[in-house]
């Protein structure tokens, strides 16, 4: 008895090692590289910031004051137009993206099964350009002297001489633009494991359409939806390329705020403050977007 | 902080020293100059002759804005790098950080090659952290297709009736050149300095931000660029860039101006930062851009003005032309920015960061 247990021990511990072995070096990379530089970044927030906006002794919690809008000039709604505005983009080109995931998913999903892997492949292939690089394309596209302005000028919507970028049109299109395989992939994983009985039940029952897809489709792909929008929605809250480039930074957002502390105007403590304020927000959002999907999801298995 | 610094770098150092150290032992008995600079500011065959001349090896490294290089310095590129080139204004700012460290002039042979104008500056007393590399002027580039009568001033910019409808871009970067711009149209003088007209200023802007065909936050460089593509008709710009693109025929049809209300001339300079791993190398580099003939071909290849008195002789084609060199009656309107020291920095710093937002 006692040889057996000690087989069950060794055993054991032969793969709690093989764990180690296998998970450590990832470990080890995430510390070294992300949380130990993040920890820092935090805890610069809590100093007081030097004349040319160095991290300096003692700490403070001046910093926090800044990012509710308190400066030298008095208090100053700036940042929350900042970070409402972020939010206003973030969400819109999340939406967008959804609405034209849906119907690619399901024309991928139309096509015999050996090309389905390629047309996925034309969805990501466009990422493999840097994200700059194709920024400054769509930059030349809605140009002044680019087809869709002219358009816009003919109709009359756009005023002669001006392009459609740099504007909130061109900020939406380049997040969308970027940010749609992110939704594609996760969309088209849940669509695949669609149990189409369910649509045919919905269709002996005489739905169609809108209704058909409502009840019968739409609820199946939520698991996808929902972490699609996760992938949408937090990097274009915070990003920064975009709406610097397509948006020429007219309208300010939450990513370029930030860089500017830590640049052009140095402020290292603000900068931290607000990273920190930023990274709150979107633990936060993902808490409450959990609590929601796992309703949504129990709703669904109960009523299954 | 210090600490909290170092602890970060120490965790990275460590990491990369486990990854590339071997490789990094194997070079280390050919010397090597850390050279940080802004992109394309250097032939690449100076570079070459350089490397022949000193039997070392040269690693470049680029950045885009004076404020990116100050925060590679301060997170630990003080000891990485041997020769920075900061411009005028900020080199009052690196010394006070501490980040860059006195010259030693015995080891500068060619410094007497330096036109007297460019000795002893206002920014940089005795030149004893830094030494001028190139300089020139900010004005205005447009596209004279788009843009009715001969402007002359700031108010292409500043003023509504002067370009209606065409899109125009204002430089991004620190805000010391758009406030001055701002200051200057407003009559202040393109160095104004007292806290009332630097927000009078900042008002300005935010008038011309809502302006229907204010076209973004664009810096010098790439501003010139979209004007050149016809994206936008009007943006602030270096002479030396506009003198590029008109030697290279991609700019022949656009007009560069420099205010008549004031406005900028500055340098560009080489310090080596307080740590440097080779100052020795770096002082060698120092004096090899101030001989005649290097300094006449760096200048010669990116059509930024010498400051070298004994380089003029051998400048050619667009460099002998007042694109480069203003009269003497526009260099009375030209001013050196002047640093900002303390409090004053950062009052300034939350100006531009609300005119922006």
């Amino acid at each position: 008895m006692k040889r057996a247990k000690t087989e069950v021990e060794l055993e054991a511990g032969r793969q709690r090692r093989r764990l180690m072995a296998s998970s450590g070096p990832g470990l080890a990379w995430i510390m070294l590289f992300l949380i130990l530089p993040s920890a820092v970044l935090l805890g610069i927030a809590f100093f007081s910031s030097d004349d040319y906006g160095n991290p300096v002794m003692p700490l403070s919690t001046q910093a926090f004051g800044q990012v509710a809008g308190y400066s030298l000039l008095g208090w100053d709604p700036g940042n929350i137009l900042v970070f409402l505005r972020s939010l206003k983009q973030a969400g819109i080109a999340t939406l967008v993206s959804a609405l034209l995931s849906y119907p690619l998913v399901f024309f991928i999903l139309s096509q015999r099964p050996s090309l389905r892997p390629l047309l996925l492949l034309f969805i990501v292939l466009p990422s493999w350009t840097n994200q700059v690089v194709r920024t400054y394309a769509w930059l030349e596209l809605l140009g002044p002297n680019a087809p869709v302005s002219w358009l816009g000028h003919t109709l009359g919507f756009l005023p002669p001489d001006l392009g459609m970028a740099p504007g909130g049109f061109a900020v939406t299109t380049g997040l969308a633009y970027n940010y749609l395989p992110y939704m594609i992939v996760p969309l088209y994983a849940s669509a695949e494991k669609l149990d189409w009985t369910l649509v045919e039940a919905g269709r002996d029952l005489y739905a169609s359409g809108l209704r058909l897809f409502w009840h019968t489709v739409f609820p199946q792909t939520v698991p996808g939806l929902l972490s699609g929008i996760i992938f949408v929605a937090i990097p274009a809250f915070g990003d920064y390329v975009v709406p610097q480039l397509l948006g020429g930074d007219k309208a300010m957002m939450i990513g370029s705020l930030i860089a500017n502390q830590f640049t052009e105007t140095p402020d290292w403590p603000y900068g931290a403050a607000l990273t920190l304020i930023m990274l709150v927000f979107t633990a936060a959002g993902l808490v409450a977007f959990r609590v929601v999907s796992q309703k949504v999801g129990g709703a669904e298995e109960a009523a299954v | 902080m210090r600490v909290l610094r170092n602890l970060a770098l120490g965790a990275v150092a460590l990491g990369l020293g486990a990854l590339f150290g071997a490789p990094h032992a194997a070079q280390a008995d050919q010397p090597t100059l850390n050279l940080f600079i802004w992109s394309d500011y250097i032939d690449p065959a100076l570079i070459t002759k350089f490397e022949q001349q000193c039997k070392c090896k040269v690693v470049e490294t680029d950045y885009e804005s004076n404020a990116e290089m100050e925060a590679k310095l301060r997170a630990g590129g003080d000891s990485q790098y041997d020769v920075v080139v900061p411009s005028s204004y900020y080199v009052p700012e690196l010394q006070d950080e501490g980040l860059i460290q006195k010259l030693d002039h015995a080891k500068l042979t060619n410094f007497g090659n330096l036109a007297k104008r460019f000795q002893n500056p206002t920014y940089d007393p005795n030149d004893a952290y830094s030494i001028p590399y190139q300089w020139g002027t900010t004005g205005v580039v447009y596209d004279p297709s788009k843009i009715k009568g001969t402007p002359t001033g700031w108010g292409l910019l500043f003023d509504p009736k002067q370009n209606p409808s065409y899109p125009f871009l204002f430089p991004k970067g620190e805000g010391r050149d758009q406030i001055g711009a701002a200051c200057a149209y407003l009559g202040y003088g393109f160095n104004c300095s007292k806290e009332s007209q630097w927000i009078a200023a900042a008002k300005l802007i935010e008038q011309m931000k809502k302006r229907p065909n204010f076209a973004g936050f664009v810096d010098e460089t790439p501003g010139l660029g979209q004007v050149k593509k016809g994206l936008a008709a009007v943006s602030m710009a270096y002479n030396g860039d506009v003198g590029q693109c008109v030697a290279d025929g991609s700019c022949v049809k656009l007009k560069y101006y420099l205010p008549k209300e004031g406005s900028e001339i500055w340098v560009d300079t080489m310090a080596i930062p307080a740590h440097a791993p080779h100052p020795e190398l770096g002082l060698e580099f120092i004096n090899f851009i101030l001989d005649a003939s290097n300094g006449a071909d760096l200048s010669n290849y990116n059509q930024y003005a010498s400051p070298n008195a004994a380089s003029q002789k051998q400048l050619t084609g667009i460099m002998a032309s007042d694109l480069i060199n203003p009269s003497e009656a526009e260099l009375k309107n030209l001013q050196f920015l002047a640093p900002l020291r303390g409090a004053k920095y950062k009052l300034f710093n939350q100006i531009w960061t609300s005119v922006l937002q």
